[in-house]
C-alpha cells in the first residue's frame, strides 16, 4: 500500500497517534469542528431561505451578473492560492526552499487579494444593495446570513493569511527547513479547508 | 519542530519527478491538472444560472440549476480534499475523520430543511 511504503521511506520521527503526526491530527480535529460550525451556518441558511413565504431575494438578481463574476474571480484567486500552497510543500520536499518561499509569498498575496475584493464587495453591498432589499420589503435575513457566512469565512482567510505570513518569515529566516514538511502540510490543510468551504459558500449563497 | 510526515511524501513519492506541467518547469503536473479542473468547474458554475449573460440562448430549469450546482460544488470540494489535502494518500482513520462533518451536515440540513413544498 502506498501509504505504508511512504512510511517506511519517510519514517515519522515526531510524536504520533493513529500513525499520524500529532500536529496533523490536531489540525484535522480542529477542521472537523470548524466544518460542523459552517454546516450549522449553511443548514440555518437553508432553513431561513426555503421556509414558505420567506420572501427571499434571488441572489443572482440582487448581486447582479457583475457581482457574481467578481465573486467568481475571488473564487479563482482562492483556488490559485490553494495550488500555490501545495507547491510550497512540493518544493520543500525536493529541498528547494527558495522556490517554496516564493510560492508561500504568492499564497499570502492571494489571500490578501481575496480579502481586498471581499472588502470592496461588502462596502458596495452595505451601502447600495442591502438598503434596497429592505426598502422592497424582502427578507432582511438575507443580509444577516450573507454577512454571517461570508464574514465568518473572511475571518478564516484573515487567520490563514497571518498563519502563512508567519511561515513565510520562518522559511526566509531559515527556521523552517526542508525536513520540516509537517509544518507546511498542516498549514496547507487549513488553507485548503478555507478554499473548500468557500466553494460551498459561493454555490449556496451566490449561485443558487 | 516536527519533521518528515508520511502523507506529504506519499503524494510526491519522487520529489524530483512529476514536474513540468505543459512544459513549464516549476509547476507540479498533478496539482496543476486539478487546478485546471477546478477552474473549468468554476466557469461552468457561473454560466449555468445565467447562460444569457454569456451569449448563450439556452435556459435551464430551476431544478437542473440547483442540482447541477450542488453536484459541481461537491465534486470540487472532493477534488480539493482528495488531492490538495492529500486524502488520496491518507490513512483510512483520517479519511473517516474527514467524512464526519459531511455526514453531520447532511443530517443537519435534512433535519432543519422546511419540507413544506
Amino acid at each position: 500500500m502506498a501509504t505504508h511504503d511512504a512510511t517506511v521511506a519517510f519514517p515519522n520521527t515526531g510524536e504520533e497517534s493513529l500513525g499520524v503526526a500529532n500536529g496533523k491530527l490536531g489540525m484535522w480535529t480542529f477542521l472537523v469542528m470548524d466544518a460542523m460550525t459552517f454546516a450549522g451556518f449553511l443548514a440555518g441558511y437553508a432553513r431561513l431561505r426555503w421556509t414558505d413565504g420567506s420572501n427571499w431575494p434571488m441572489p443572482l438578481e440582487t448581486f447582479g451578473p457583475v457581482g457574481i463574476q467578481l465573486t467568481a474571480l475571488n473564487t479563482f484567486i482562492l483556488i490559485c492560492s490553494s495550488v500555490s500552497i501545495v507547491h510550497v510543500l512540493a518544493e520543500q520536499l525536493r529541498g528547494n526552499m527558495v522556490a517554496a518561499r516564493k510560492w508561500m509569498g504568492v499564497t499570502v498575496l492571494g489571500g490578501l487579494l481575496f480579502l481586498g475584493i471581499q472588502g470592496f464587495e461588502w462596502t458596495h453591498l452595505i451601502l447600495d444593495v442591502f438598503p434596497a432589499v429592505i426598502e422592497n420589503g424582502l427578507n432582511p435575513n438575507f443580509q444577516g446570513t450573507f454577512l454571517g457566512l461570508t464574514g465568518f469565512h473572511g475571518l478564516h482567510v484573515s487567520v490563514g493569511v497571518i498563519y502563512n505570513l508567519i511561515l513565510y518569515l520562518g522559511i526566509r529566516n531559515g527556521k523552517i527547513q526542508a525536513e520540516d514538511t509537517s509544518v507546511i502540510e498542516i498549514a496547507g490543510l487549513y488553507w485548503h479547508f478555507v478554499d473548500l468551504v468557500w466553494i460551498l459558500v459561493f454555490t449556496f449563497v451566490y449561485l443558487i | 519542530m516536527t519533521t518528515n510526515d508520511a502523507t506529504a511524501a506519499t503524494t510526491i513519492k519522487d520529489p524530483e519527478g512529476g514536474w513540468g506541467w505543459l512544459g513549464i518547469k516549476g509547476l507540479y503536473t498533478q496539482y496543476m491538472w486539478v487546478w485546471l479542473g477546478l477552474l473549468i468547474f468554476t466557469a461552468i458554475e457561473v454560466v449555468i444560472p445565467e447562460p444569457a449573460t454569456f451569449g448563450l440562448s439556452i435556459t435551464f430549469s430551476r431544478l437542473f440549476v440547483v442540482v447541477s450546482l450542488i453536484l459541481i460544488a461537491l465534486v470540487k470540494t472532493w477534488m480539493v480534499a482528495w488531492y490538495y489535502m492529500h486524502l488520496i494518500a491518507e490513512r483510512p482513520a483520517i479519511i473517516l475523520v474527514a467524512c464526519v462533518p459531511f455526514i453531520f451536515s447532511l443530517f443537519l440540513t435534512i433535519g432543519m430543511f422546511p419540507w413544506t413544498f
